[in-house]
């Protein structure tokens, strides 16, 4: 019988699928060594973080009130470091976690102030605030938090100096949308279809993690990230988060699927 | 056994022990400390805490054991547990043992003390 031989050009298909599945592979184990690293170097760090921010917790309620304003300020920039490397610290934990979230209701206003408290921006960069008065989420609070003060993080960083960061959040009945804009040197299409990639970075004392973390925290809360941006024209970041019943006092239609997804 | 409004932390980190004694004590708490779970057990044994704030990870026995270890002999004590590793299977037991918070380092220092003056006024 004759043996059936495969054609040229389905073998190389073959060859470049193995090749792209064995990449797919390296970057999996790649990933979870460094989430592993990351994840124990994070609970190491967290200790002495632990102590400097109780440190300065007490000695802002013992000083006197007549204290010179730039000790006080001092001690604040102290705490917004301390915050900052909190917020590294967290990427790196959640990198390795299988921690499911634990969601509950919760004020989209106080995560935003807290992401806000969470990263370390120039004075020259205003930041603009529309959010739904009393808009609610249902989501792990300090996963979300997180996953925003990476992405105003990011835009502070890309703004070098002056400009501005516009965090608006607007609700439907089904759908909860919160949009971080900046109008910095916005990314080129080859860095665009990058930025989720870990470990790339624009910047060279940058991790190169934050909108890996972005995408794990706010996938792990039922919601999507896209980003959108053109050289010159700034940057957004749109995170939709589906609603449910019990956020809207009423029935949506995407309700049962996620409820069902969430089982 | 004397009963005062009391507080004992267990922490093998002596800098976590210091900061957080003075400032539970600032707020007027009595407070004691213990670097692992014997010196810990020796303290109860002299006399009962309302609440006690053990860290997961000590030498010897971990913070956990040792809650299950106390817990008999002392009901009334309530305890809070703090962790530097959010993600460890001893991190995931501790919210299932009847404890009334996991908090994780960096700790809020507000949080902890409105929680241990909750417990200890109520």
């Amino acid at each position: 019988m004759k043996k059936r031989t495969r054609s040229g050009k389905t073998k190389a298909a073959d060859g470049q699928l193995a090749l792209q599945l064995g990449e797919e592979r390296l970057k999996a184990e790649r990933l979870a060594t460094i989430g592993l690293l990351a994840s124990r170097l994070s609970g190491e760090l967290r200790q002495p973080l632990s102590v400097i921010r109780n440190a300065i917790y007490f000695l802002n309620i013992h000083l006197s009130t007549d204290v010179d304003d730039k000790v006080r300020k001092h001690l604040g920039i102290m705490l917004r470091e301390i915050n900052g490397a909190t917020r590294l610290v967290g990427n790196l934990s959640y990198l390795g976690s299988t921690r499911p979230p634990e969601r509950g209701m919760s004020d989209i206003e106080v995560i935003v102030a807290a992401a806000l408290d969470h990263i370390v921006r120039p004075p020259e960069v205003r930041i603009r605030l529309a959010i739904k008065p009393d808009a609610m989420l249902f989501c792990d609070p300090s996963q979300v938090r997180l996953a925003l003060a990476n992405i105003i993080s990011n835009s502070a960083q890309a703004l070098q100096s002056e400009g501005e960061i516009k965090v608006i959040c607007t609700q439907t009945a089904t759908e909860t949308r919160i949009e971080v804009t900046d109008n910095g040197p916005g990314m080129t299409r080859d860095v665009l279809a990058q930025v989720f990639e870990p470990l790339f970075t624009t910047a060279e004392h940058r991790t190169g993690l934050g909108m890996t973390i972005v995408r794990h925290l706010v996938g792990a809360n039922g919601g999507t990230v896209e980003v959108k941006s053109e050289p010159g024209k700034g940057t957004t970041v749109l995170l939709r988060f589906a609603r449910f019943e019990h956020e809207t006092g009423f029935p949506t239609k995407t309700n049962s699927a996620h409820q069902a997804k969430e089982g | 056994m004397e009963k005062n409004s009391r507080v004992l932390l267990v922490d093998d980190n002596l800098g976590m022990l210091e900061t957080l004694s003075d400032i539970l004590e600032s707020h007027g708490l009595k407070v004691d400390t213990a670097t692992n779970g014997q010196e810990a057990t020796q303290k109860f044994q002299v006399q009962s805490y309302d609440v006690a704030v053990v860290d997961i990870v000590l030498p010897g026995i971990s913070g956990l054991e040792l809650i299950r270890k106390l817990r008999p002999d002392h009901p009334d004590t309530r305890f809070i547990v703090i962790t530097a590793y959010t993600d460890t299977k001893l991190a995931r037991e501790a919210h299932e043992e009847n404890v009334v918070g996991v908090l994780y380092k960096p700790l809020d220092p507000d949080k902890l003390v409105t929680m241990v003056k909750g417990l200890v006024n109520g």
